[in-house]
């Protein structure tokens, strides 16, 4: 049984191999090479996750803050970078483009907050993808939008620990 | 209406994109299609010039939810190529990653994607407002078996301890009795899973199937064994190709997959109970005489009870390798890799998968063949819609709809393994 020592989780979801897909992967990097050895460091995990719902349902309960970065399908604006605080609002189901069996991001935090087990604060990074082919090229825009979110995330961070008495 | 055409675009709760098309004639089914639209994924062509000890580590990102059954094909078809020797040690473990996969898919299929079709909810999430703690437990049901996966696959998804001729590293018999209660309590949530799934309403449609399975004169099948049929068929892995052929139909990007001197035919949880009752546990057989089950079933829509009897097995075969295990002395035993063809079928929790490769000198793969349990299932699940649609042929659109979508998820199909979505069209005319 793991036991949980960390007050705030980031996980990126994605598929390295699927193109876009793999832009909330790339935050997780970012976010994990920005803070290197920094104090921050050691009130956080850093998770890559594949986006299977049951699985991050597994991985976010008892951490008090919950950041999520993920792909989402294309509406037409790649790259766009959407910040959903997901504690409060409800996702949409065919947001994200991953999903398997059609149990992934959008259903496991709806599930969580039918079953009243959804992290206390949850944010969600979206990216606006645009290629989820098979490979590993990342289109511009989105690997740029990584780049804002893994600043934002940190940001919120950054305040996080005073915000939440995690020291 | 005597002639129609339904077209649904999406339907839910099934791995991968695809669509069904249905025509309705004169209230008579006049076409059935399964279109599987994903494009090709190549896995075959991927595999071809890649040293043989890279074949599980590739295979098993064919499928997030049953990686253990492709990757340890392609391990038990090279080691059948080599002629490598595994101990019973290994062998072991292996079983017990197999149970850690057919536990956590089986628990996901059974109440998050085929239990809301039988209680008239959209989805688990709805289901979990009036059911919170069926779900609960299920969920803690799952967690267990990708438990098992971590523990002995290094991770839950795409596990990556798994080599050919054993492990790069396998656990001490003290770390797999950390899991022992957790599985004990497993066991018995199994039992209440296989009676819950009994409880549920079934259509009453039986199916003159020819099932086949992987058999093994001992066990339960996962991974080893010889391809036997209910009609007749016993063969080794190595002769499959000789029965088994897949052809190419103009609607699917998938390989309709059929027995050569016959037709369709259906692997999976109804097949390998059909062809393993005798080898299932004590237990397992008392819980199935309990909830009616009989040795034989021929209802597609009982498919979810079979698999609440499989989760139970899944969960004895793994207490029973944890009291019995004894440490390998080596993770793992020497390859020598030669100029060979290696063959082997193993048992997903959606069915059948055979693998075949041909290894060169140096031990480069030339050819590769990977036939997944959907694929095989294609023509069996339009022969089900085929036969089953009739039967519901006067309800409205909606309930005809959810009806054959619930006759598909009978199937657990895996539609990215056989090549992903599936998108319903019913026409009448």
């Amino acid at each position: 049984m793991k036991v949980k020592t960390k007050k705030i989780l980031v996980a990126g979801i994605g598929n390295s191999f699927r193109s876009d897909d793999r832009a909330g992967l790339l935050v997780c990097d970012l976010i994990d090479d920005a803070l290197k050895s920094a104090p921050l460091k050691a009130v956080i995990d850093i998770k890559k996750l594949s986006g299977e719902g049951t699985e991050l349902m597994q991985e976010w309960e008892d951490y008090e803050l919950v950041f999520l970065a993920d792909a989402s399908r294309n509406f037409g604006n790649t790259g766009k970078l959407t910040r959903i605080d997901a504690a409060n609002t409800p996702l949409q189901q065919d947001y994200f483009h991953y999903s398997s069996h059609n149990f992934s991001v959008a259903e496991a935090v709806e599930l969580s907050r039918q079953l009243g087990s959804l992290p206390k604060r949850l944010i969600v990074y979206a990216i606006e993808g645009k290629n989820f082919a098979h490979g590993v090229e990342i289109t511009d825009e989105v690997e740029v939008s990584c780049l804002n979110a893994a600043r934002k995330i940190l940001e919120e961070i950054t305040i996080a620990p005073e915000k939440h008495n995690f020291f | 209406m005597k002639n129609k055409t339904i077209k649904v675009d999406y339907l839910a709760r099934v791995e991968g994109e695809g669509a069904l098309y249905l025509k309705i004639k004169n209230d008579e089914v006049a076409d059935v299609q399964l279109q599987i639209f994903e494009p090709p994924r190549f896995f075959e062509a991927f595999l071809r010039g890649r040293p043989y000890y890279e074949a599980p580590d590739i295979t098993a990102r064919i499928c997030g939810i049953c990686p253990v059954a492709y990757q340890m094909s392609a391990v038990h078809a090279m080691e059948n190529a080599f002629g490598a020797v595994i101990p019973n040690e290994i062998r072991e473990l292996r079983r017990l990653l197999y149970c850690g996969e057919w536990i956590e898919s089986h628990t996901l299929h059974l109440y998050m994607l085929h239990a809301p079709d039988f209680l008239g909810y959209d989805d688990v999430v709805h289901m979990a407002k009036d059911h919170p703690e069926v779900v609960k437990k299920a969920l803690r049901l799952k967690k267990i078996g990708n438990d098992i996966m971590n523990m002995v696959g290094g991770r839950e998804i795409h596990p990556i301890n798994v080599k050919v001729g054993g492990f790069y590293k396998v656990p001490t018999r003290n770390e797999l009795m950390k899991m022992y209660d957790d599985i004990c309590w497993a066991r018995d949530a199994a039992i209440d899973t296989a009676k819950f799934a009994a409880s549920l309403e079934f259509p009453e449609f039986f199916q003159d199937y020819e099932c086949v399975s992987v058999v093994h004169p001992d066990e339960y099948p996962f991974n080893e064994g010889r391809i036997m049929s209910t009609k007749g068929i016993d063969i080794s892995p190595e002769q499959y190709d000789f029965h088994f052929r897949e052809e190419h139909v103009e609607h699917s990007h998938a390989l309709h997959s059929r027995i050569r001197e016959r037709d369709n035919y259906l692997v999976g949880p109804i097949a390998r109970y059909n062809l393993n009752y005798d080898k299932l546990t004590p237990l397992c057989k008392e819980i199935a005489s309990e909830i009616g089950l009989g040795k034989e079933v021929y209802n597609p829509f009982k498919s979810i009870v079979v698999r609440g009897i499989e989760t139970l097995y899944s969960c004895e075969e793994a207490l029973r390798i944890i009291d019995s295990y004894r440490m390998p002395d080596s993770p793992s035993v020497e390859i020598e890799p030669s100029e060979a063809t290696g063959y082997a079928c193993t048992e997903a929790p959606r069915g059948m998968i055979y693998h075949r490769y041909r290894v060169n000198s140096e031990g480069l793969i030339e050819d590769a063949k990977i036939v997944p349990p959907t694929s095989q299932n294609q023509k069996t699940i339009e022969s089900d819609l085929r036969n089953f649609l009739p039967t519901v042929i006067n309800l409205t659109e909606k309930e005809m709809v959810w009806k054959c979508e619930q006759a598909v998820r009978n199937y657990d199909p895996c539609i990215s393994c056989a090549t992903h979505f599936l998108t319903l069209h019913i026409e009448r005319e």
